[in-house]
């Protein structure tokens, strides 16, 4: 439903989203992950046109058919909202402070003429129970200063889906939220989608989350589709360097707390290059323990099977026995 | 914020539900409103006739007989001409007020939503309304419209819309920076419904700060105008015409000046406790204190 081709994002002469090929079936979750500024969030928001002025979009980005690609503004409002349901990390600051937050999700419903303006309070109402949120009709009359932080992202969820999009695109939904909202969180949007058959697009740093919620993992570094697969395969025997280091920083479960604690915590070494200071070839050069010669140059796509594909000159061997983080990761796999 | 919801909690705590009404909004409301009050009344009464010369009682003191504030140097009564005076005062302040914040408002948000170019070429335009000086403006005006109560609007609405579409523009450009902007962008509202519904709340608190400030400083240039002589004349009543008259006799009668002058200066503490005060209560951190 949702395909983007050779999407490319670049702001003056830096060249920030490089991405060869993306899709999300319709109904299906996709988790996108990166370190800060591997650009997820540039690419979430290029699909509904919501870049800086100054960044320039080519490619396609193809939605039930439509190309989004620089169409003018007023017609991209028009799937913003309707077709294409947005959350995002920070949820107080995502919604107005001087409204009532009944009203801001009223608000969805009645520009997009979604429901008579009759029905419009009864369908808050009915929105905000659908997210879980306790007493409801009386809740739609705060501020949103007055709710706590899940309660707030349960609102901001309440006007994504508003007005049943085919699409709900979450940019770190869960970072601002601590650890068991974060739960009830991901496990309201696994919900949602399922009975929906609604596609998620989830921007996340943090594999541990995407994993929990979605189907597919695409992996993004500097810009680029390092790896992309079913989430098993990704998490299970990941290929890429950088998927594997992504995995290896994981300090495990809960459970596995008392066995971490006195370990020192793994890293990646160094951290993302600024914008243009990237080495030719693959982007992880340079902070890759692995590297060959042949990383100068751009490595190679490999299909493999199951729509798992990477670009790695010197990859994962399949057969690799698992990391002490990465079993921990595996046991939650579905 | 996890310290506002703290707060919050405590203020549940102390003070229940209700929403806290700050002290200087009483007492500026009950000055605007006692101004308001007379100058409504002077419309139908007044304990003398504004205009009849009564030479025989020519300088009474205040406190005379039957004079609460004394008669002037023809023998007319100022209780009655502080009244009216009082009337004028709110009439011009409140119609140059709202049309300069219309306008003025109206200019600064759209140029907050425009490209950069407009957002530039608005600002030099405000850069220039400001830097002309407003009393200048008026004598120009004057001389072309003839001096009264319209120049004096007009003069006000030249000296105030500038100022009121800067002081709408930074502000709005924040907002429209802030999240929740790109939120319902995101949620498909478009740019004008976005600056009307999300922009203007936000900055409402802030407009209305500004609107009281105008108001008093209205009350303030209409007086300054009328005692040069570019606004009320003779026989429309005018706390700064009053001054203005009183000026030659101020050895002789100086209460002639001094009780204008005062009516002034409490009409103007009145608007600026009141806007302080609708600002303190306004703010949608402090109304939605309880259950908002």
């Amino acid at each position: 439903m949702l395909e983007i081709e050779d999407l490319n994002i670049s702001i003056g002469a830096h060249q920030i989203v490089s991405l060869e090929h993306l899709s999300i079936p319709a109904g299906r979750r996709l988790g996108l992950v990166g370190e800060s500024g591997s650009g997820k969030t540039m690419t979430a928001m290029s699909i509904i046109g919501l870049l800086p002025r100054e960044a320039v979009v080519t490619g396609s980005i193809k939605f039930s058919g439509v190309e989004m690609v620089n169409r003018p503004e007023r017609e991209l409002s028009n799937f913003r909202g309707s077709e294409i349901g947005t959350i995002f990390q920070d949820p107080l600051r995502a919604l107005n402070p001087t409204m009532r937050v009944g009203k801001q999700v009223g608000e969805a419903l009645r520009l997009h003429n979604t429901v008579p303006n009759k029905g419009v309070k009864q369908r808050t109402v009915e929105l905000l129970d659908q997210v879980q949120l306790p007493d409801s009709a009386a809740l739609a009359r705060r501020y949103p200063h007055q709710l706590s932080g899940g309660q707030q992202q349960r609102v901001l969820i309440a006007m994504a889906i508003a007005c049943n999009p085919k699409l709900l695109i979450a940019d770190e939904p869960t970072t601002a939220l601590d650890v068991t909202v974060q739960k009830e969180i991901l496990e309201l949007l696994a919900r949602l989608s399922a009975e929906r058959g609604m596609a998620v697009l989830f921007v996340s740093h943090d594999l541990g989350v995407i994993q929990s919620i979605s189907d597919h993992v695409a992996v993004l570094y500097g810009g680029s589709l390092v790896e992309t697969g079913p989430t098993d395969q990704i998490v299970g025997s990941p290929r890429h360097r950088y998927t594997e280091a992504l995995i290896n920083v994981n300090p495990g479960h809960p459970e596995d707390i008392a066995a971490s604690l006195g370990k020192p915590l793994i890293t990646i070494k160094g951290s993302v290059p600024p914008l243009g200071a990237f080495l030719s070839g693959c982007r992880f050069r340079g902070r890759c323990p692995h590297e060959v010669d042949t990383c100068a140059t751009e490595p190679p796509i490999t299909e493999m099977p199951d729509a798992h594909s990477f670009k790695c000159w010197n990859p994962v061997p399949t057969t690799i026995s698992l990391a002490p983080g990465e079993a921990g990761l595996a046991k939650e796999s579905p | 914020m996890a310290d506002t919801d703290d707060f919050e909690f405590l203020e549940i705590a102390t003070s229940g539900s209700r929403r806290r009404v700050p002290p200087q909004l009483v007492i500026g409301a009950v000055i605007v409103s006692v101004i308001v009050g007379i100058g409504m009344v002077s419309v139908f009464w007044t304990p003398y006739d504004l205009n009849t010369v009564d030479v025989p009682n020519q300088f009474l003191r205040p406190g005379s007989d039957g004079y609460l504030l004394g008669t002037d140097k023809l023998g007319r009564d100022m209780t009655s001409q502080i009244m009216a005076g009082a009337r004028n005062s709110l009439l011009v302040s409140m119609i140059s007020t709202v049309a300069s914040l219309i306008p003025g408002v109206l200019i600064g948000l759209l140029a907050a939503g425009a490209s950069p170019f407009w957002q530039r070429f608005i600002s030099r335009l405000t850069d220039i309304g400001i830097a002309l000086p407003g009393i200048l403006v008026a004598l120009v005006l004057a001389t072309s419209l003839g001096p009264g109560n319209p120049t004096a609007i007009i003069a006000i609405m030249f000296w105030f819309i500038p100022t009121v579409a800067r002081v709408t523009m930074g502000p709005a450009r924040q907002i429209l920076s802030r999240d929740f902007v790109e939120a319902a962008q995101a949620y498909g509202r478009p740019r004008r419904f976005i600056l009307f519904r999300h922009v203007l709340p936000n900055i409402g608190p802030l407009i209305i700060v500004q609107a009281s400030v105008m108001f008093a400083l209205a009350i303030l240039i209409e007086a300054a105008l009328s005692y040069l002589g570019i606004g009320a004349q003779r026989p429309t009543p005018s706390w700064g015409r009053l001054l203005k008259e009183a000026q030659p006799l101020i050895d002789k009668a100086p209460y002639l000046m001094i009780i204008p002058g005062i009516s002034i200066m409490v009409a103007v503490i009145g608007f600026n406790l009141l806007g302080d005060g609708l600002r303190t209560y306004l703010d949608p951190q402090q109304t939605a204190k309880g259950t908002g």
